[in-house]
């Protein structure tokens, strides 16, 4: 179709040119050949639609360039040709034509081609990035297939350390609970009459099983904490509930020993906090309970009460792996378990919380004791987002435990930080 | 009819059948055993018991799936349930309670006397 438009074009402009030619040479009126000369507009007419109907930009800048300059110049030469001032003129017309015509056309072939190439480059460009993508999208499906697998890893991994935990507190309690059992009907005469002697040497194997038992049942904490496998149900509970129930079921046991001991509440109301209940109440009864063992005379004394204090982490998770990275600097409750007692040397009291340290002293080796209930009751605490540690005047002087829990959670720090965003 | 209390005890470790079951008998009640969960649970619904003890760690089905089906059975419903876990565990424990069974033992916490005197107490009250 495009040959056809151009040689129609050049047939008709061949065709006014000779025909022009012809009728001048038969009728020897020469002023129609220059007429001839407009088949040229005809022709670079349908040049141009065929140029812009096709989008023919594939014949080159430098054609088009190439035939207006060759055409310019043929219409140019026939001014040496015709004599008379009429045809110069209207060849003269016929160039200015041809020129502005010619540099039009240049410019707009030009411009499109300059187009067509930049759009080229684009869409060069989009497929490359669309490739880019492609990848981009693929390599992610395969890490997050990755990923997956990776997670079932762990959650295999989980449950079978928890599994771990569960088999070897079952199997190490077993045979306890076997030595226990059998001493204890031995020595109450199930299994026969047993002497004075005999019932002292039961006694004796009742207390150091006893012992063992306490060591494995820390032991097993421990070990559940330092493998993050220590299970937490949060909740909203009253500190101050759990000091009175501790301080009531320690009681007895003080007045045996013929100690004090008191409650010092709060006077303004506590709030609730997001706390472990029944794992705060094991780790400050183990230090009350620690007070009342080594203090000799005089007593101990629980306190709690609303203070300020700053870097908290709390957790508010059943995982102690998602710790909450908020800080929190605000309200705390200080429990504050103070004692009479054996007091603790300076250069003991950074230890005390760590694995197997039983404070020093003679009379601290006397009482018996895994070691690991301090560093059991500082896991438990942190993992609840609080602090523990020990503060004493020296040896002899008393010795105070301080356990704080933050009171807001990260969850209300964020809250509030955002409310008062929103009121700005 | 003899009027020896029937307990079942569902256990199955040999020492803790051995420790608490002699003692048990020895105090005057007639001991049946299962070692395992579904059996403990056949036994107590052909026959009649006073008092179940279980532990909450046997083969077959959990102490607290038991307790669950115990406490849906017409005629064991209200039958006093005793539980001797292996393990200090608050939360089963507090679930547990929650169920109504009438006293929780840690195994190593407990000697077989004092597992005796509870169960005349639970059975004298019934």
């Amino acid at each position: 179709m495009k040959t056809i438009y151009l040689s129609l074009g050049v047939v008709l402009f061949l065709l006014s040119f000779s025909g022009t030619n012809i009728y001048s040479s038969v009728t020897t009126q020469w002023q129609v050949l220059q007429y001839g000369l407009f088949g040229m507009v005809v022709f670079m007419g349908f040049l141009a639609y065929l140029i812009v109907k096709f989008k023919a930009f594939n014949i080159k800048l430098l054609g088009t360039q190439a035939l207006v300059v060759l055409m310019v110049f043929l219409i140019g030469a026939l001014l040496f040709y015709v004599k008379d001032a009429g045809g110069k003129i209207l060849i003269l017309i016929n160039l200015m034509l041809a020129i502005g015509f010619g540099y039009v056309l240049v410019k707009s072939v030009k411009k499109e081609v300059e187009q067509r190439e930049a759009l080229e480059v684009a869409n060069k460009e989009i497929s490359e990035r669309k490739d880019q993508l492609q990848k981009m999208a693929d390599s992610l499906s395969v890490t997050n297939e990755k990923l997956k697998v990776a997670n079932d890893k762990l959650k295999v991994l989980d449950q079978a350390k928890s599994d771990f935990f569960s088999r070897a507190s079952h199997d190490l309690r077993t045979p306890i609970t076997g030595v226990i059992g059998y001493v204890s009907l031995l020595d109450e005469g199930s299994y026969g009459a047993v002497s004075e002697q005999q019932k002292t040497i039961l006694q004796k194997i009742l207390s150091v099983t006893a012992n063992m038992r306490a060591l494995v049942e820390d032991f097993l904490t421990a070990a559940k904490l330092e493998a993050g496998g220590m299970q937490y149900n949060f909740a909203k509970a009253k500190v101050g509930d759990i000091c009175q129930q501790i301080v009531e079921t320690l009681y007895p046991k003080s007045k045996d020993r013929g100690l004090d001991l008191d409650f010092k509440k709060s006077e303004e109301e506590l709030p609730e906090l997001t706390i472990d209940a029944s794992r705060i109440r094991e780790s400050i009864s183990n230090l009350v309970d620690n007070a009342i063992k080594y203090t000799e005379k005089g007593g101990v004394t629980v306190k709690i009460e609303r203070a300020e204090s700053s870097n908290y982490k709390p957790v508010v998770t059943n995982s102690p792996d998602e710790k909450a990275t908020k800080e929190i600097i605000g309200s705390v409750v200080r429990v504050t378990i103070s004692d009479t007692g054996m007091g603790i040397p300076k250069d003991g009291i950074n230890s005390l919380f760590s694995r197997f340290s039983r404070g020093k002293g003679e009379a601290r080796l006397k009482t018996s004791g895994t070691g690991l209930g301090l560093y059991v009751c500082k896991g438990m605490i942190e993992d609840n987002g609080g602090k523990v540690w020990a503060e004493s005047d020296g040896e002899g002087k008393g010795s105070r435990f301080i356990v704080e829990l933050p009171i807001e959670t990260p969850e209300e720090v964020l809250e509030k930080i955002e409310e008062e965003k929103s009121k700005k | 009819m003899d009027d020896k209390k029937k307990i079942l005890m569902i256990e199955d470790g040999e020492v803790f059948i051995e420790i608490f079951g002699d003692r048990l008998k020895q105090d005057g009640y007639e001991m049946e055993f299962a070692r395992n969960g579904a059996w403990g649970l056949k036994e107590a619904t052909e026959k009649d018991f006073d008092l179940f003890i279980m532990d909450m760690l046997v083969p077959a089905m959990n102490g607290e799936e038991m307790i669950a089906k115990l406490k849906l059975d017409e005629k064991n419903k209200n039958k006093p349930i005793v539980v001797l876990s292996a393990s200090v565990d608050h939360e089963t424990q507090k679930r547990v309670e929650m169920m109504g069974i009438s006293a929780f033992y840690v195994k190593t916490h407990v000697t077989p006397s004092e597992l005796s005197v509870k169960v005349s107490e639970i059975l004298g009250n019934n």
